[in-house]
Parts: structure tokens; C-alpha cells; sequence
């Protein structure tokens, strides 16, 4: 048998000590959870290239172990938009202090993961089936936290409610298994926006897993910002059920990690349900930036589409897979896709796997898929018009991701991304 | 040539016609006017065949035998021809090997020595000439970027072309300028004789004024409601589809 | 045009089920069953070859002993027992016909059941001059007839069995065979590089086109032989070749393995046209029998401005495991993928190309058409790579699936990377089905529903088709309609 990695030597020879801190150590069935999910990761150790959904990846660099020894300069941060429901994690631990948890409206309920284990409700983590993701069973194994959104029936929360993950290093182990959970009764609305972000240049390795359920007609808008120290490393899994005439929106914008992996998992399991998955990365220096999808149409009637655009710049490589399964009998479905990479630099790389597995036939979809240097005639152009090339670009760049970030549906939150592109954009 | 008899019909489940009856004989142009959601559409669907328009009650008789004993390329080949509202897009297929196609699998069907590629051309284009079409549209895939009145000429061609016992035009006139609905109109009153039979669908009655009817009938809920001569036609126009439906 | 107005006669008048469904018992000159050290050198040994060679082989066999099938491709098959197969059998000769009488009849007698109709038959029965179709007719692993090979020959264009070239040619083939698909490169090309029996060998010298399409017949015969051809093509400096492979096969009810190696070398300014027509024996309506067709294909344009074309009609065999790739160093080069893939039945195909952009301003065109159809698979998998220094490279790909009936599947997976800011890559992929609509506007002009689906089907394909030459187009039109016989209704 093969050598497992130092870093999941590590996890799997701290795990008992681990175990009797972290929440539920209490309880039977969450011990056993978590014995499972150790077990899976030990036969599975990180993923390597030859698992094809990690063929574009390699953790080698985060695998062999991390030590917050690489302090880069602090992250400029650009400040958030008024938020009236905060919720702040540091370290992966809630930060009370700098929370607004008063006044959530009716059938809201908006607490941690540990709190909620304490109470006993075990039932939050009863997964589904066996679990074959390698990062996912390490999350189970060491989850110490993360946030538990809970909407009842028909509630419908206007203002975005914004979840804070904020890493400052310095913790033993340099490492942050989130777990949160998101459930939205029918008819329920929210628009939730996630932070993952720095107050320093730390190494560390973040893993937030959530995983989400809409019921019946419920409607969420998930946006995530992942500005995570340039130094770390960000593996984060989104699943997401969504039944009949639900909806789930979810755009991610990557600026940040040294090597960020965006992996979400849609499983439509409803007729008129929308799924619609959306983003944008930006990346510099040796930045690398996987951007994974899954979209599963399971039963008939229901849509999905995809637009992900991605600028590199420096050494950054991106890399984009998506695939959309439609299975045996969901027919008239619609699925669309579309993946655009735009190259800065002479070595920046991209890779793309947009991928369709169809087993039915009234089904319509589509993908496209396109990487190239920004149009030089119409940089001249612009030029011969007075403007300088420096500025030019950046109005091509911006021209360029501002179809994406227009997908977003909330006003705050699409001013506040825009304006992120654009600081980032100073730095080209 | 045609005899309906209280033909029901649904599609998706939904019955749209509710007991029609009409009989056209040779010779006889019918036009048959309606608002929409009448079932004038269903009506010529009915006719030539099309799956998912299903017949539950009633009976149609087409030249002695009972039609919807047959399927969509039998009827076709028994002289049905149907012009229809939205002509399909086929991409890739020649408009000329599509109509080659379709001329040879009806000679063959008569038990005639199909055309070939040479004699079939020299036939087209005289279809073309007499209608005043252009050619380019041969080499062009089917109805594949036509425009509207192109699309419709196209329909106009091929009955030129098959040069069927039965015409039914849906809704031909839609979307057509008067020039467009000239040439359509030739291309009907060209076929017109007494052994053959039309079936004109429309909206309106300006198609009329080109294709002059022997009967006028008014649809309305599945039902023909009221029948007359052409001054039916002009009537409905003056009056409005509420009115005459309800008298 | 021309083409696509003949398309439903053709249609038409191939009614039969699968006609090209019998066997000939030519008796069998035959290796022992299984493959060893010793097979490989009864091989080489048959074929009197030098000793490099069988080195080579050997090479290539203890290499094969340390391998894995691959199993990433979308398809699922019964482990293959390598050691239940024969890797050698011969038709019996006496020794090598000097003109087509010597050729045993019952030969000849296969290419007229075969239906090789076309110009092919006048020309192995000898009527010279006719067509301008040269073809190296492969039976059962060894070539029996070669002809035209005269006035090839006044062109100095080489056109031979391979194994023929390696007595008469031994420096070219020693040069080039394994230089664009190494004895180490996958599973069966290994296998194939070890027991490869014959198939063709071209050289297109310096500044000549080539005055014909070049031509190969394969067919596979004898129960249980793995077929293992390997093509090498040459285009020196300047020149120009159009070559035409096409296949069937008799029915059987046992899998039959078809392992090909085909390496095309293109030099500066020069251009290979490779079509293939692949009608190979797909099983029946239950999935039993049919061929595996897992076959190695690459194309490198070395030189500047070269140019390959791949042109696939994919109709047959029960399982295709193909990716005829191009690998283009030579600046300006060009390479060119045309596929049609049809699976019915129980087919499963797994097809698409590779395009390495290594030179500057390289040129790629993907057109992939996938139709699926029964309880089919159909995979298209791709890769299109810009290096690093391909400054200016293009690719372009557009890859389309058609389903035919809700118990069908097809998936596409194409792998894009891009290491050149200044490539540019542009991939689009559409899946639909035939619309109802379709089908009915054809039947309401007198089509039956499979002329229409055929009509249908062949206008999908029909930017394929046109590229095409003559010959194989009409033919491929016919297998269009043939192969989806029994998907509607």
C-alpha cells in the first residue's frame, strides 16, 4: 500500500485527541460520524492528479504540510456593504462581538453548528449516502463549527444576511473545517452573502463545507466572496438539494488563496426548479484557481446554466471543470454553459473540462468554452481614440466580467463585487 | 372528397374540437375563418395526421376511405398536402433534395418511375418561373433563415410542385406582405380544378380577396357555428368574430 | 450539392439489414493461440524480418506486460482475455501473385459479397486505367493484390504493404515507424507495435501530389484473430496525398479485436487528407458480437505551413476507442478533425481527437457530429492544448449530439488548455434531439418516418459529409440511413 501524505499522516494521528474537543464529542452518533468520515479519508488521502476531478489540481504544496512561516504583506480590504444580520466567525470559532444577531425576523433562525450540537439536534448532519470525496470525509472527520441558517415556511428575509469567515493564523493547526448549514422551508426567500477573507498574510488551510436545501419554492441567492489571505489555501464544497419550483443562484468571486478550489455540487430534484451557477476569479502572481461544477438534473422539467469568466494575470493558472448530468427520464431539461478565460500575462495558464453526460433525449444544452488575450483590435481602437493602453484595458477587462457580475440580482451585492473587481483591477 | 362527421379531437388531453362536420367535393374551395383558439390549427394537424392530435370520436372520410387509418407520409402521398403556419427548419438539407425527395417518394408511391436529378431540376424551375421564385432558394438548406413570406413561398412551391388533390393552407396569409400574398394566392388558384379541393384557414379575409372561396365557414369553439357563400367573408370583417359566433 | 441531392436515393436502395454479414473459409496459415515472447518472434520471422525490427517488437511487448488497460473511456466490455486470441494467420499462398489471376478466386469472391462496388473492383479484377483509385487490398493481415503500382511508381510515390517496405524500403520505415506513436505510447498501440501483421506504407517524395486517392480495403476474417494493422504515411517536402480507408466485416458472434496503428509524418508544405469510413460489424440488436475497434491514430506536421485532415464516418463496430490526434510543431501548421459518429443498438463509442498546438500561428478545426440512437452511448472526448511558445495558435471546435429515442446517451468531455496569451480557443457544444416537427413536416411531403429521419440526420451531418471525397461520401450517406435503421417507430 502506498504512503499516505504527511499532512493526512497528521490528521489521522491527532484525530482521538482531536475528537474530545471538538463539538459533539458527547454524542454517540456524531462520534461515529466523524469515525466514519476519518475512515473514508484515510483510505482516500487528499486527492491526487490520477482522480480525474483533481486532474487539473495538485495539493501537493498543501499536503506535505503547511506552516505559517510565509507572511505576506496584510490584504487591503475593501469594507463591506451595510449589513444588518451579521455573522462572524474567527479562526472558526463565533466572534459574538462582532456579530448582529438582534432582531432577526420571524422564523429566521440564524446560530453555530456547535451551539446547535450542544442543544442535541444531532439531526442537522444526517447525511445522505456514502461519502466518495476525500475532502469532504476529512470535513466530516474535523467540522468545528460553521453556521446554521434555518427559514420557516414562507419566510421571506429581504436584507442579505452576510456570513463573516475571517482567519488571522496563529492556531495550532492552521486549519479551519467549517460546517454550515443552510435550510429554507417552502416558499422561503433569503439572499445570503459569504466572506472568506484575512486579516493577515497567513498560511493556513480554510475547508468550509455547507450544504444547502431548498423546499418546495424557496428562493435563495448565494454569493460568496473568497478573499482569503494569498498565502492560504481554500478548499470549499457547496451541496445543494433543490426541489420542485425552487430556486438556487450562486455566484463566487476568487481573489484570494495561493490555491483556491470552488467545488459545488447542484442535485435538482424538482420540476420548474432553476439552478443557475455563476462566478468569476482574478488572479495574479502564482495564484491557482479551480472553479468545480456539478449540476445533476434528476427528474424532468427544470433548467440550469452556468457562466464562470475568469482574468489571469502573472504566473496564475485557472482552471475551470463543469459538468452537467442530465439522468435517464429528466427529460425537458435545458442545461447552458458557458466558460470564458481571459489571459493577461504570457504565463498564465487555463485548463477547461466543460462537460455534458445526457441520458435522455428531449433535453436541450449547450456549452461553450473560450480562452484568449483581450481583442487587440479593439484595444487599438480605443487607443486611436485617445485612450491610453493601460486604460483601455481596463475598460475591456471590466467590459469583460461585468455581463458576469450582472447576474447578480441584489443591487448591494453586485456594487459591492464590482467595486472588488475593480481595486483589483488597480493592480494590473 | 373530404367528409368530416362529428369530429372530436384533444391534444395534451384537452378536446379543442367538439363535433365538427363539413364536406368538401371536388372542385370546391372551402375557407374556413375563426379566432384564435378555435381549433383551426388542430383542424389541419387533424387532417394530415400529426402525432399528439388525437381523434376521439367521429369520423373522416377522404376519397371513400377512412384517413385516419393512415399515416402522416400515406396521407401525403394520397394527395393531402398541408401548407403550413410555421414551416419547420430542417438545417443541412438542400431545399432542392428535400423537394426531389418528396416529389420521387409520391411517384413512387403511384408505382411511377421516379425523376432524376437532371429532369427533376428542369421541372423546379419551371415551378420557379411560373411563380416568380428565385432559384438561389433551391441551394439553400429548408427554410433555414428564411424570412417569414420566404417560408411561405417555400410552402407555396412544393404544392406547386406535388400538386395535390387536397389543399389545406393554414393560416398562409400570416405574416405575408401583399406581394408575397399574391404569389401564394397564384400558386393556389394555378391547382385549382374541378378534381381537386382546397381548405383555407385564415384569420382573416384578405386572403380572400385573392382566393375567392365556393364556401365560407365560421369556427368557433370547435365547432363550425355558421357556413355561407364569400359574403360570409366580408361580414365576419364588418362584424367581428363575437358577434357571428354567438348569433 | 451535388451530394446532398442524391442522399435519399442512396437511402433508399440500401433496404437490407447489415449485407455485408458472411464468412469465407479460406483455409488459415495460424499462429498458435495466445502471445508470448515466441509469438512475437514467429511473427517476425514470417515476415522474414531484420533484426531491429523484431527488437523493436520485443521492445514494445515486454513494455505492453507492464501496463493497464485504460479504462477512463465511457465504455464497458468484458475484460478481454489477450491470451484466448491468435495473433497470426495468412491466407494461403504459395508464393506472391505476380498478376490478380494468381489471386485465390474466393478472394475476389469477398470483394464482390463485400459489395466493393465502387471502382475498386474493376481495378483488383484488373481493368487498369479505368479509376484512378489505387488500392492495397488488406485480408486478413496480408496484403494479396497491389496495384497501380506502376504508375505510382513513375511519381516515385511509395505505396505498399508495410511489410513489403521494410525488405524493400528498410530506412524510411526504420526512420519513421514509432517516431509519432511510440511503441510505449498506450496499452493497445504496445500491443499493436509487438504483433502488428501488416497494413499499408506511403511515401509522397519531395514536390509531387499524388496523381490518385490512395485506397485500403480492410476486412477481418478468420474467427478469433485480432487484427492488428499498422499504417505509416509519409508526405515529404511539398507534397500532397489523399488517402481512403474503409471498412466491414463478416458477422460473428464473438468480439473481435481490432487494434490499428496508423502514424502520419507530414513535412513542410506538405498535406495528408485521411478519410475513414468505419462499417465494421456492430453486433446485433442485443448487443452480441461486433468488433472492437480500439485504434490509435496521430498525425505529426512537423514541417512549416503542413496540413492534416481527419475525416471519420464511425458507423460501425460494437465498442470505438479512437482519437485520430494531430500534433502540429511546424509553424502555420494545420490540423483538421471531421467527424460523423452513429451508434444504435447497444453501441458504445468513445471518440474525438487531440490537437497539441506546438508552433507558432497553428491552426486547428474540430466539427464533431455525435448521433445516438437504441440504447447507444455515444462519447465525444477532445483535447485541444496551446503550448506555451504557440503564439498566435487558433482553435475552433464545434461539437453537436443528436439523441434518437429517451433510452440513448450522449456526453461530451472536452479537455481545453491554455498555455499561450495570445491563442485563442473557441469551443461550443450543443446536445438536442430530432424535433418532432422535423420528422412530421417531412412525412407531410410523402417521407417515410425513417427517409425522414435519415434525410434529417444527413442534413445534421452534412458539414462532415461534404469533406468528404466522392467515393466515400455516397457511401457514408448510405450508412447514415443504414445505421439508424430500426431507431424510429
Amino acid at each position: 500500500m502506498k504512503q499516505l501524505t504527511p499532512l493526512a499522516q497528521d490528521y489521522i494521528g491527532r484525530f482521538d485527541t482531536a475528537l474530545q474537543s471538538l463539538p459533539g464529542h458527547d454524542n454517540p452518533g456524531i462520534t461515529a460520524l466523524r469515525k466514519s468520515g476519518l475512515e473514508t479519508f484515510s483510505k482516500l488521502d487528499f486527492p491526487n492528479h490520477r482522480i480525474e476531478e483533481w486532474r487539473f489540481t495538485n495539493l501537493n504544496a498543501l499536503t506535505k504540510g503547511i506552516t505559517d512561516d510565509v507572511l505576506a504583506e496584510p490584504i487591503a480590504r475593501s469594507e463591506a456593504f451595510d449589513a444588518h444580520i451579521i455573522f462572524t466567525l474567527v479562526n472558526g470559532q463565533i466572534d459574538l462581538g462582532n456579530s448582529v444577531l438582534d432582531n432577526l425576523p420571524e422564523g429566521m433562525r440564524l446560530t453555530s453548528l456547535a451551539t446547535e450540537l450542544a442543544k442535541g439536534r444531532t439531526e442537522l448532519l444526517e447525511t445522505e449516502a456514502a461519502e466518495n470525496r476525500s475532502v469532504v470525509a476529512l470535513n466530516t472527520a474535523f467540522m468545528e463549527d460553521g453556521f446554521v441558517l434555518e427559514l420557516d415556511e414562507n419566510v421571506k428575509v429581504d436584507a442579505p444576511i452576510l456570513i463573516r469567515f475571517v482567519s488571522n493564523g496563529g492556531s495550532p493547526t492552521n486549519a479551519r473545517h467549517l460546517r454550515n448549514i443552510v435550510h429554507l422551508g417552502a416558499g422561503a426567500e433569503a439572499t445570503l452573502v459569504e466572506e472568506h477573507v484575512s486579516n493577515g498574510g497567513h498560511a493556513y488551510f480554510s475547508n468550509p463545507m455547507t450544504k444547502i436545501s431548498l423546499e418546495e419554492g424557496a428562493k435563495l441567492h448565494h454569493y460568496r466572496l473568497q478573499n482569503e489571505s494569498k498565502t492560504a489555501f481554500h478548499l470549499s464544497m457547496v451541496d445543494c438539494d433543490i426541489k420542485d419550483g425552487a430556486f438556487y443562484d450562486n455566484f463566487t468571486l476568487s481573489l484570494g488563496a495561493r490555491l483556491s478550489r470552488n467545488e459545488i455540487s447542484a442535485d435538482i430534484l424538482g420540476s420548474g426548479a432553476t439552478c443557475a451557477l455563476n462566478g468569476a476569479y482574478l488572479m495574479r502572481d502564482k495564484q491557482h484557481c479551480d472553479t468545480t461544477t456539478l449540476t445533476r438534473h434528476l427528474v424532468p422539467e427544470n433548467d440550469s446554466r452556468q457562466i464562470y469568466k475568469g482574468v489571469l494575470d502573472g504566473e496564475s493558472r485557472g482552471i475551470f471543470q463543469g459538468k452537467i448530468h442530465i439522468a435517464e427520464d429528466a427529460q425537458q431539461v435545458a442545461g447552458d454553459q458557458l466558460s470564458k478565460a481571459l489571459l493577461l500575462s504570457d504565463r498564465a495558464t487555463v485548463a477547461c473540462k466543460p462537460e455534458l453526460e445526457i441520458y435522455a433525449d428531449d433535453v436541450k444544452c449547450s456549452h461553450g468554452a473560450t480562452s484568449g488575450e483581450l481583442d487587440e483590435d479593439a484595444l487599438f481602437y480605443m487607443q486611436s481614440r485617445g485612450i491610453q493602453e493601460d486604460e483601455a484595458r481596463k475598460i475591456l477587462i471590466t467590459a469583460f466580467l461585468t455581463d458576469v457580475i450582472d447576474e447578480i440580482e441584489t443591487e448591494a451585492v453586485r456594487t459591492y463585487f464590482a467595486k472588488i473587481a475593480t481595486d483589483w483591477l488597480e493592480g494590473v | 372528397m373530404l367528409e368530416i362527421k362529428d369530429l372530436h379531437a384533444e391534444v395534451g388531453g384537452k378536446e379543442i374540437l367538439k363535433g365538427l362536420n363539413l364536406t368538401i367535393n371536388a372542385g370546391e374551395i372551402h375557407a374556413i375563418m375563426g379566432p384564435n383558439g378555435a381549433g383551426k390549427s388542430t383542424l389541419s394537424y387533424v387532417l394530415a395526421g400529426r402525432d399528439g392530435y388525437e381523434v376521439t370520436k367521429g369520423s373522416v372520410l377522404y376519397k371513400g376511405q377512412d384517413l385516419l387509418d393512415f399515416s402522416p407520409d400515406e396521407r401525403a402521398n394520397m394527395g393531402i398536402f398541408l401548407a403550413f403556419q410555421y414551416p419547420v427548419e430542417i438545417p443541412g438539407v438542400a431545399s432542392a433534395t428535400f423537394f426531389k425527395t418528396a416529389y420521387n417518394a409520391q411517384r413512387k408511391y403511384r408505382g411511377e418511375q421516379e425523376v432524376d436529378a437532371m429532369e427533376f431540376l428542369k421541372l423546379i424551375r419551371e415551378k420557379t418561373n411560373e411563380l416568380g421564385i428565385k432559384d438561389d432558394m433551391l441551394k439553400r438548406p429548408v427554410n433555414v433563415g428564411f424570412s417569414g413570406g420566404e417560408k411561405k413561398r417555400n410552402e407555396v412551391l412544393q404544392m406547386a410542385l406535388l400538386e395535390p388533390d387536397l389543399m389545406l393552407l393554414d393560416e398562409t396569409d400570416s405574416g405575408l406582405d401583399i406581394d408575397a400574398l399574391k404569389i401564394a394566392a397564384d400558386g393556389v388558384n394555378r391547382l385549382r380544378s374541378p378534381e381537386r379541393a382546397g381548405l383555407v384557414i385564415t384569420h382573416y379575409q384578405r386572403l380572400l380577396d385573392y382566393i375567392v372561396p365556393d364556401f365560407v365557414h365560421v369556427l368557433a369553439d370547435g365547432r363550425i357555428v355558421k357556413s355561407g357563400d364569400k359574403s360570409l367573408a366580408l361580414e365576419l370583417e364588418e362584424k367581428g368574430y363575437t358577434e357571428m359566433s354567438a348569433a | 450539392m451535388a451530394i446532398s441531392q442524391e442522399t435519399v436515393e442512396q437511402v433508399a436502395s440500401v433496404s437490407e439489414k447489415y449485407k455485408y454479414g458472411f464468412v469465407s473459409d479460406i483455409e488459415a496459415d495460424t499462429a498458435p493461440i495466445g502471445l508470448n515472447e515466441d509469438i512475437v518472434r514467429f511473427i517476425s520471422a514470417k515476415k522474414e524480418e531484420p533484426e531491429w525490427l523484431l527488437e523493436w517488437r520485443l521492445k514494445a511487448y515486454r513494455h505492453w506486460l507492464t501496463m493497464e488497460e485504460p479504462e477512463w473511456a465511457k465504455v464497458e466490455f468484458p475484460k478481454i482475455d489477450f491470451q484466448d486470441i491468435y495473433y497470426y494467420s495468412a491466407p494461403v499462398q504459395k508464393e506472391k501473385p505476380k498478376s490478380l489471376d494468381e489471386v485465390d478466386p474466393e478472394l475476389l469472391e469477398v470483394y464482390k459479397k463485400l459489395g466493393i462496388p465502387l471502382k475498386e473492383q474493376e481495378v483488383l479484377a484488373g481493368v487498369e486505367g479505368a479509376h484512378n483509385v489505387a488500392v492495397d487490398a488488406v485480408f486478413d493481415s496480408v496484403s494479396v493484390a497491389t496495384t497501380f503500382r506502376e504508375r505510382l511508381e513513375k511519381e516515385g510515390v511509395i505505396f505498399c504493404p508495410i511489410s513489403e517496405a521494410v525488405q524493400n524500403h528498410p530506412e524510411l520505415v526504420q526512420k519513421y515507424i514509432g517516431s509519432v506513436v511510440p511503441h510505449t505510447d498506450n496499452y493497445y498501440a504496445a500491443l499493436n507495435s509487438a504483433v502488428f501483421t501488416d497494413g499499408s506504407f506511403c511515401y509522397i517524395p519531395k514536390g509531387v501530389r499524388c496523381p490518385m486517392e490512395l485506397s485500403t480495403y480492410f476486412r477481418i476474417n478468420a474467427a478469433q484473430t485480432g487484427q492488428f494493422e499498422r499504417t505509416l504515411i509519409i508526405a515529404d517536402d511539398e507534397s500532397y496525398v489523399s488517402y481512403l480507408e474503409g471498412c466491414t466485416a463478416p458477422m460473428r458472434d464473438e468480439n473481435q479485436l481490432h487494434a490499428a496503428v496508423v502514424e502520419l509524418v507530414i513535412h513542410k508544405d506538405a498535406e495528408i487528407k485521411y478519410s475513414t469510413v468505419q462499417n465494421w460489424y456492430p453486433g446485433d440488436e442485443n448487443g452480441v458480437g461486433g468488433i472492437y475497434n480500439f485504434v490509435t491514430k496521430r498525425a505529426a506536421c512537423r514541417g512549416e505551413n503542413s496540413k492534416v485532415s481527419w475525416t471519420q464516418v464511425e458507423t460501425g463496430s460494437a465498442i470505438t476507442w479512437k482519437y485520430p490526434s494531430c500534433i502540429l510543431q511546424g509553424d502555420n501548421s494545420v490540423g483538421e478533425f471531421y467527424s460523423i459518429a452513429i451508434t444504435n443498438n447497444l453501441q458504445q463509442a468513445d471518440t474525438g481527437t487531440k490537437m497539441i498546438h506546438l508552433g507558432k500561428n497553428t491552426s486547428s478545426t474540430i466539427i464533431s457530429k455525435g448521433i445516438s440512437a437504441g440504447r447507444a452511448q455515444n462519447t465525444y472526448r477532445g483535447l485541444v492544448r496551446m503550448g506555451r511558445k504557440a503564439d498566435n495558435a487558433r482553435n475552433h471546435t464545434v461539437c453537436d449530439s443528436l439523441l434518437i429515442g429517451d433510452k440513448c446517451g450522449a456526453h461530451t468531455v472536452p479537455y481545453i488548455e491554455n498555455q499561450s496569451r495570445t491563442a485563442k480557443i473557441e469551443h461550443e457544444a450543443t446536445t438536442s434531439k430530432v424535433s418532432e416537427e422535423q420528422l412530421f413536416y417531412c412525412q407531410q411531403r410523402g417521407l417515410s418516418e425513417e427517409e425522414s429521419m435519415a434525410l434529417i440526420v444527413n442534413g445534421f451531418c452534412k458539414e462532415v459529409l461534404q469533406k468528404l471525397p466522392m467515393e466515400f461520401a455516397v457511401e457514408a450517406q448510405k450508412l447514415v440511413g443504414i445505421s439508424l435503421e430500426g431507431s424510429v417507430g
